[in-house]
């Protein structure tokens, strides 16, 4: 009999028995990152030991078409361990690109896709100096803030990260179909959405893919600027993960001077940190 | 918690000379020509395959540490029960070369080191010394196969672990393969690799 190996993995059977696991009815990030927490093993294992694997054919035979895209799995050796602050941790993920950028110093900027003038120089202005100091700048792929973020990092030979709220094999929004493709190919894109449930799910459900994506891009990085956004603002999801999840919350000061909105004050109650200008972040980000 | 190595599975991945019967392991993904800095990765290859030149230079320990982790590594993927044969996967420059890395025998030695449960053979060795695929050597496994000498087991086994620190396209292994099984036709053989390379320039 040949000798077997231990401490092996399979990325591609752990893709398909998480896939079957993401489309048991009513499971939800929460609901699965409850099955890890209760049972640390790895989706096949669990697959193994539960009853809802009838869908893991139909499952298998959809995912032959999916290739082109990396699989990371909580344990193997390039997994990144500052995911696990989030609330809800991702067991897997997909990635294109350079997955040693996570062990960088990563800084999210996020802001609303209806951004105005101000909120377009002050991003641009924050992410040269960032990028000067070598950090990674981690966005959404959305129109506006995330966009202007990305572009000027790139722009200035920075490295980037992109986390979207769709499969990987996916673009949205179209326009930025572009720039999704040049971070997949010189830098890092990151996509935790099943591919399977997605496809099968109605339009409604998909939408939660983008606030659970902030959780994430939240974890990955050791602070999260927001650089401007509304009171019902989907970015406000980033800025609650990432006082839950115990990272640097920075909100710019001309947020707070917006009297038509409250949520500044309120994070800032919370532990965020009010910003006047480039340089109080940075000197924050030293400590 | 111990790391798991990926296996390669090439209806997912593609890697050009790799295919469905290959049966490959790797710890991490590389970055080709980037620098040290890059990644963990990155810093573990480049320090690895540092050139033999710079021996008697501080940075040599680099190396050192880097053949004893990829050992250490190798070691978490072994059964205590079984006995494992292993073989090195020739570098482009034969034994006789002034510039001759043996990094990966010694890796072989310092896995033998901790785990009395392998055995190391040398059943292919470099002929001549070939150029490297960074200089603009080949990557064609029929020409790497052409630039081998068997030397055969001498140990009786019905499976070998190749180990080779990245994988780019697979020549090495699959010259080495197709070497092996025309002596063992029924020999099981399994590369095990430091790390994958992503992004490499000779693809584009």
């Amino acid at each position: 009999m040949l000798n077997s190996l231990k401490n092996t993995i399979s990325p591609y059977e752990e893709m398909i028995a998480y896939e079957t696991l993401w489309n048991k009815q009513n499971q939800s990030l929460k609901t699965l990152s409850e099955l890890f927490k209760h049972d640390r093993a790895l989706p096949s294992q669990i697959l193994q030991r539960s009853l809802f694997d009838d869908d893991i054919n139909t499952i298998r035979e959809f995912l032959k078409s999916k290739s082109g895209f990396s699989v990371a799995i909580h344990g193997d050796f390039q997994y990144p361990q500052k995911l696990r602050s989030a609330k809800y941790p991702l067991e897997l993920f997909y990635y294109k690109g350079d997955i040693g950028l996570l062990e960088r110093r990563c800084i999210s900027i996020v802001g609303s896709r209806q951004c105005t003038k101000d909120g377009i120089k002050r991003t641009k202005k924050l992410v040269v100096e960032l990028v000067k100091r070598n950090f990674v700048i981690v966005s959404g792929i959305a129109l506006g803030i995330d966009t202007v973020a990305l572009e000027t990092a790139i722009k200035e030979n920075g490295q980037v990260v992109g986390v979207i709220g769709t499969p990987i094999d996916q673009y949205y929004p179209p326009e930025n179909k572009e720039l999704q493709d040049t971070i997949a190919k010189n830098h890092l894109l990151i996509s935790q959405v099943p591919f399977y449930r997605y496809s099968v799910e109605p339009f409604k459900s998909k939408r939660n893919y983008f606030p659970q994506r902030n959780e994430t891009m939240s974890a990955l990085s050791e602070a999260t600027v927001i650089i401007e956004a509304s009171d019902t603002s989907g970015t406000l999801t980033q800025a609650r993960a990432a006082l839950q999840q115990k990272r640097k919350l920075f909100i710019l000061n001309s947020c707070f001077e917006n009297t038509s909105i409250k949520w500044p004050h309120t994070y800032s109650e919370r532990g965020a940190i009010r910003v006047r200008n480039t340089n109080d972040i940075i000197s924050h980000l030293k400590t | 918690m111990t790391q798991l190595w990926k296996r390669l599975d090439i209806s997912q991945e593609d890697v050009r000379y790799i295919l469905e019967d290959d049966h490959i392991y790797y710890a991490r993904e590389y970055i080709s020509g980037r620098s040290y800095a890059a990644s963990e990765a990155n810093n573990l290859i480049r320090n690895f395959k540092k050139p033999v030149d710079r021996k008697r230079l501080p940075e040599w320990r680099h190396k050192l540490l880097a053949i004893a982790k990829f050992a250490g590594e190798i070691s978490r993927l072994l059964n205590d029960n079984n006995e494992y044969v292993f073989a090195a996967i020739p570098t482009s420059k034969c034994k006789s070369d002034p510039e001759y890395d043996s990094r990966l025998e010694d890796t072989l030695t310092a896995l033998k080191r901790k785990k009395n449960n392998i055995i190391i053979q040398e059943p292919i060795s470099a002929n001549q010394t070939m150029l490297p695929v960074h200089l603009g050597g080949t990557r064609d496994p029929e020409a790497i196969y052409r630039n081998q000498l068997w030397n055969g087991f001498n140990v009786e086994t019905d499976q070998v672990i190749l180990i080779d620190d990245v994988l780019t396209w697979g020549s090495h292994f699959k010259a080495y393969k197709r070497m092996i099984l025309e002596h063992y036709p029924e020999m099981e053989i399994i590369g095990i690799f430091w790390a994958k390379t992503i992004w490499d320039d000779a693809d584009n």
